[in-house]
């Protein structure tokens, strides 16, 4: 690092969700001089905790949610400051067979809803069998996009309808945008959640650090050794790192001096959005709606996917969120229009009319400070993208969850990317004054 | 047959055409009822039988492709128009599109206080020239706009190319190369795809499923039907294109060169209105909003004093485009707002290209891996070749890019016929 001998190097970490927070935690750690800044006035990003309204102290995560068994970095970091993560329940079938892919894990008796009604008994079994021989004798190839593979297995109407569900809930794309690979390769398995909502995490992180809220940054200009960081209120900080943590369609409305280069704006402008966001309600009938929704439940209809937020309350009324995405993004404009969809799936997977007592929903492609839930690569590009999202430029280096080759797209993805961009810049040498190489390190 | 072209939009419609002046036996399967793809045009919404173009409106100076199909079908073009002008100095700079009307907060700015902005932004071009790929919002920041010239200039993704500004880069507007010598189509856009689809064996309403190889064959299948064929070309939009199903699976460089293309979100508002010559008189070449419709233009007056006014607006997720009265709404308010009249309105219409299952968006975003992806996106499969305007190699995205590709694959479809054995005599 090149700062001037007794004083620690200066860093400014644009962006407070998980990825900017455990940068900023790690080089604290280490003894940094770290600030945050962050445009919301709140910290956690697309960790997003919402409590009001909810009866029974309840809570519900509009943001990032699930811990599968593969967030290592994450649990290990929630440990260290102090968060819960609750108990496991699953989504793929617990009994899976040998060799079995995650789509098969999905497929199970009484939580696919197809045309308004759950597949069950004959009408289930006929499915299962129709995707299970697809896979066998016409199996997808890792980068074929779903939708042409449904195609090119002549899958039938129900069938296909049944996929839309299933296929849409780990990404959160239209079957036409995303690869095979994640209902082949990817295993969600078992589910677990941050105990008292996501944010814990990022509000535990935050609380040593320094954070400046409502702090959007307008430009990053590198000259001379330093960095120097424009905020949109005008005022300018300097500092000898900085790293850029913010959203993959948030970091092209940030101006860059020199400008990045183009191979990494080409990346970032052929990424497809995962757009929409989710929509989360308290129901009074809390047994009967957690016996029905604790393991997910799939649909074709705007509202791809519903789940219990909180399974491991046992008592009280239950707190259920929905998903909407792609073309059916459209629905979440209406917050009204998107709660009866929630209130008629639920409604569906219990059996009976249910009781909405609060409610809360987030758009988050009209969200500026994100335009998009996330970003989810196929298979065949992952790795020469993220090479080229991640490297830093100079003096800035870039985090956030679409920088993680292995799990981009979720919370692990922008804990681990938060480490690694520690790294990159405890790993940078001391700068030795020039005067100190001529007297100290040159044989007179 | 010979030939199965998929999509009866331009690109298909020139491949067929070619194809089959060549000889060759063709048929064109559409999705849709009607032909023209994104070049729709409704003539049943507004009074008098005037045209209503749902999606490309503008023919622009060069595009001599699209000229020529013009010319040789007898299209009819409106009188020459200009959206915007250029700087004092003459010059044609990415501040030019600022110098026509400019409504700001439902407010017209006085031709001072454009002038004030334009100008702005006139310099920023010149002391700090923008690289082609830096983002529209990146070069604003860099080059230290005021939040006013920000915004307005970064708020022309909204009309070109029809996104919000995030992923749009500075070559779109720097230089401007669409809007300064332009011409539309005298009766409708669609008025070309009409022309072209006389003769052609088009069938409407076969949505294609599956394209399968089959002993040095393919076969097409439909909702309904099987086509079988030597070569397809596919001249569907990026998005449909991946609704359907090949076998043999496309090779991993073609499913990522679509996918690494995204299509851009938003739609049209088309008002005819009463007492056309007046608000054509008042409105003058466009006028460009920070409000959801980003730009609005007038086609000539038409029977009895009417006036259409078309207007482009992003999918900025308010809710807008999906809300037929409220968008024509705010397109009245535009109007009142840039002609300082009263605007009758007579009739409306709003398209949304987000929803339309067979477009997927309003036109490709060739950003990403610029100049590979087009050529990406053209190349062959074997007997599977590919057109459209995100396959063009010159005027990518818009209609003359769309007939070139056209004429492309036609091309190589015929080059097969000339280097590769002759078909197979039928056996039994």
């Amino acid at each position: 690092m090149d700062a001037s001998s007794n004083e620690s190097p200066r860093v400014l970490v644009v962006g407070a969700g998980l990825a900017g927070l455990t940068a900023a935690h790690a080089l604290t750690a280490a003894g940094l001089d770290v600030t945050v800044l962050e445009a919301r006035d709140r910290v956690g990003g697309r960790t997003y905790t919402v409590r009001e309204g909810f009866a029974d102290g309840q809570h519900g995560d509009l943001g990032g949610e699930l811990v599968t068994i593969d967030y290592r970095a994450l649990t290990a970091l929630c440990a260290a400051v102090g968060v819960e993560v609750s108990d496991e329940v699953w989504y793929e079938r617990p009994q899976a067979r040998p060799g079995e892919t995650p789509l098969e894990g999905y497929l199970s008796d009484g939580r696919i809803i197809v045309d308004g009604q759950v597949l069950t008994g004959g009408r289930f079994a006929a499915v299962d069998d129709e995707i299970r021989v697809a896979l066998r004798d016409t199996p997808p190839a890792g980068h074929e996009v779903i939708e042409q593979w449904t195609r090119r297995a002549g899958l039938s109407g129900v069938a296909r309808r049944a996929l839309a569900g299933i296929a849409r809930m780990p990404v959160q794309y239209d079957l036409v945008h995303i690869d095979a690979h994640y209902l082949t390769d990817a295993h969600v398995g078992n589910v677990r959640r941050i105990v008292g909502g996501s944010q814990q995490l990022a509000n535990a992180l935050a609380r040593d650090l320094r954070v400046r809220l409502e702090a959007p940054v307008l430009c990053v200009r590198q000259s001379g050794g330093h960095v120097r960081v424009e905020l949109e209120n005008g005022e300018q900080l300097t500092a000898d790192r900085v790293v850029v943590a913010i959203p993959p369609f948030v970091l092209p409305t940030i101006g860059f001096d020199p400008p990045l280069p183009a191979s990494l704006i080409g990346a970032l402008t052929s990424m497809q959005r995962s757009r929409g966001g989710k929509v989360i309600a308290q129901y009074a009938e809390g047994d009967a709606v957690r016996a029905a929704l604790s393991h997910a439940v799939f649909s074709d209809g705007p509202l791809n996917t519903a789940w219990v937020s909180n399974p491991y309350v046992t008592s009280g009324p239950a707190v259920v969120s929905g998903f909407f995405s792609g073309a059916d993004r459209a629905v979440l404009e209406s917050e009204e229009t998107a709660l009866a969809f929630l209130d008629e799936l639920v409604g569906v997977a219990v059996g009976g009319p249910v009781t909405r007592i609060a409610q809360h929903s987030k758009n988050w492609t009209a969200d500026r400070y994100a335009f998009a839930m996330g970003v989810m690569y196929n298979q065949a590009t992952r790795d020469s993208l993220v090479a080229q999202l991640a490297t830093p430029e100079r003096r800035v280096h870039f985090a956030g969850d679409f920088t993680d080759l292995e799990l981009s797209g979720t919370m692990e993805g922008a804990v681990r990317s938060g480490h690694r961009v520690a790294d990159e810049i405890l790993r940078e040498p001391t700068r030795i004054p020039l005067t100190e190489i001529n007297t100290r390190m040159v044989r007179k | 047959m010979s030939t199965v072209v998929i999509g009866a939009g331009l690109a298909g419609l020139a491949a067929a055409r070619s194809l089959t002046r060549a000889g060759e036996d063709v048929v064109v399967l559409e999705a849709q009822p009607f032909v023209g793809g994104r070049t729709r045009t409704l003539r049943d919404r507004l009074r008098h039988g005037q045209p209503a173009d749902l999606g490309a409106s503008f023919i622009d100076i060069g595009q001599d492709k699209l000229l020529q199909y013009c010319d040789e079908l007898g299209v009819a073009l409106t009188p020459q128009v200009a959206l915007f002008p250029s700087d004092p100095d003459g010059r044609l700079t990415a501040a030019s599109p600022l110098r026509t009307t400019l409504v700001i907060g439902g407010r017209r700015l006085s031709v001072c206080e454009r002038d004030r902005l334009a100008d702005e932004v006139r310099t920023a071009l010149d002391t700090t020239p923008p690289e082609p790929t830096e983002p529209v919002l990146a070069w604003t920041a860099r080059a230290g706009l005021t939040p006013a010239a920000r915004n307005l200039f970064c708020w022309q993704t909204g009309y070109n190319p029809v996104h919000e500004a995030s992923q749009v880069p500075m070559s779109m507007f720097h230089p401007p190369h669409v809007g300064s010598v332009c011409w539309m189509m005298a009766d409708g856009t669609d008025a070309l795809a009409q022309a072209l689809a006389e003769g052609l064996d088009i069938r409407l309403e076969q949505p294609v499923r599956a394209t399968r190889r089959r002993r040095g064959q393919l076969v097409v299948e439909t909702d309904t039907d099987r086509f079988s064929a030597r070569d397809v070309v596919v001249a569907t939009p990026v998005t449909p294109t991946l609704a359907i199903g090949f076998d043999p699976v496309l090779p991993d460089w073609k499913v990522n060169a679509l996918l690494a293309t995204p299509m851009t979100q938003g739609g049209k508002v088309i008002g005819q209105y009463a007492d056309g010559e007046v608000i054509s008189r008042a409105l003058g070449l466009s006028a460009m909003s920070d409000g959801p419709i980003s730009l609005i233009w007038a086609r000539p007056t038409g029977p009895e004093d009417t006036v259409v006014v078309l207007g482009l607006l992003a999918d900025r997720a308010d809710g807008v485009l999906r809300d037929e009265e409220r968008c024509l709404t705010v397109l009245d308010d535009l109007v009142a707002a840039a002609t300082g009249t009263s605007p009758r309105r007579l009739a409306g219409v709003v398209q949304d290209w987000t929803q339309e299952r067979y477009a997927g968006g309003v036109v490709s975003m060739l950003m990403g891996d610029f100049p590979r992806l087009p050529s990406l996106l053209a190349q062959s499969v074997g007997p599977i070749h590919f057109a459209g305007e995100h396959t063009a190699e010159m005027w990518a995205t818009g209609m003359d890019g769309a007939l070139r590709s056209g004429e492309r694959a036609a091309a190589e479809v015929l080059q097969r016929r000339s280097t590769r054995q002759p078909e197979p005599l039928a056996v039994g």
